[in-house]
Formats: structure tokens, C-alpha cells, sequence
């Protein structure tokens, strides 16, 4: 079993316990955020673990996928629209949480918010400076 | 960035699948190399230049006033 294979597998275990707990649980004690979660984790693992045997069935297929996974144009456009992706999304976060605050939603809401904002520049930083270490 | 990879692939009468099969790149990045619409990085473009037998000279080709 591949590395990738065994996430998936514990991905959609784990998906389940979630989705269980959530039906379980009451609406006021994050039930309903616990059956989403617990869904779409599901969802997602099920969904790779179903390509990856589809594929595994047809070497043709298998080979094209190798090759387009490592094929370094399409690496390179994928980069460049995450890059485009996380540019976006950090011009609209800030205006995001003034609104929250404006909204007078309870202070931890938008602490979280600029937690997440952080720990995104953060993890930037970190990549930015091992990368120009590095080359 | 000009280059001779069309021109050399229809010398030896090679289609786009076959060298894509040969370097391991996808169908489409041949075609935008191609049309210069991609310039392969340093890697790619030795192993094109091995493909075929010649020097990276010999296949692309900086024009001067690129990135000007």
C-alpha cells in the first residue's frame, strides 16, 4: 500500500468517526460542523482512493497520469495559480475581517481570522527563506 | 526564445506523442514548446537536444531583445 493510499484509507476512517460523532452530538455542540467535516473528508478520500484504482487497472492511463503529475509545464502553471490563488485570497482576507469587526462578531471569530491570516504569512516566510537558502 | 523542434520532428517523422513519450512530458508540452509559447527549463531542453543528437545551440535559439 502506497504512503498516499494508507492517508486515504485513514482519511476516509477517520471521515466516518467524525460523521458518527456528528450524528451523535447535538446541533449546540458542533454536531452539524462535525457531520460536514466528517462528509466531506469522506468524500474527498473516497474519491482519490477510487481514481488511484481505476488507474492501477490501466497501465496506459497509469503511465499519462505519471507523466502529466511530473510534467513541468504543468507544474509550472499549477505554482503560478496557487501563486495567483494565495495573492487573491490575502487581498481579500484583511477587508474580510474589517467587516467581521464592524459586524461586532464575538472577538475570538476574529482573532481566529487574523491567526490564519498570520500562520499563512508565516508559512511564506518559512518557504521563502529555506527556498533562497537553498539556491 | 525561437527554437527547431517542429522543424526536427518532422525531419525524422516523429509525431508530438512519440517525443513526449521519449522526453516524458505531456502531448501539449511539446505543442507549446513548439509554438513558443513555453520555454523549457535547462533540464527539458538538454534532453531534447540529446533526443535528437545535437547541442541546445543548435535547437534554441535567444534573440537578443527577449525580456526588453
Amino acid at each position: 500500500m502506497t504512503a498516499q493510499r494508507a492517508r486515504d484509507v485513514a482519511g476516509l476512517i477517520l471521515g466516518l468517526v467524525l460523521v458518527l460523532v456528528g450524528i451523535a452530538l447535538p446541533e449546540e455542540r458542533f454536531g452539524g460542523v462535525l457531520l460536514g467535516l466528517g462528509a466531506g473528508m469522506m468524500g474527498m478520500c473516497a474519491a482519490r482512493l477510487y481514481t488511484g484504482w481505476v488507474v492501477a487497472k490501466d497501465p496506459k492511463l497509469a503511465k499519462q497520469v505519471r507523466i502529466e503529475e511530473k510534467d513541468e509545464r504543468m507544474v509550472y502553471i499549477n505554482s503560478f495559480a496557487k501563486a495567483k490563488a494565495f495573492d487573491f485570497l490575502h487581498f481579500l482576507v484583511p477587508p474580510f475581517l474589517l467587516v467581521l469587526s464592524l459586524a461586532k462578531v464575538p472577538l475570538w471569530i476574529l482573532l481566529v481570522g487574523v491567526g490564519i491570516y498570520v500562520v499563512d504569512w508565516v508559512v511564506y516566510f518559512i518557504f521563502y527563506v529555506k527556498k533562497t537558502r537553498e539556491m | 526564445m525561437k527554437n527547431r523542434v517542429a522543424e526536427l520532428r518532422w525531419e525524422r517523422e516523429i509525431t508530438q506523442e512519440d517525443l513526449a513519450d521519449a522526453l516524458e512530458v505531456s502531448r501539449q508540452t511539446i505543442s507549446s514548446i513548439e509554438n513558443g509559447r513555453y520555454n523549457p527549463s535547462l533540464e527539458l531542453a538538454f534532453r531534447i537536444a540529446r533526443f535528437f543528437g545535437l547541442s541546445i545551440e543548435q535547437i534554441f535559439m535567444f534573440e537578443e531583445d527577449e525580456g526588453k
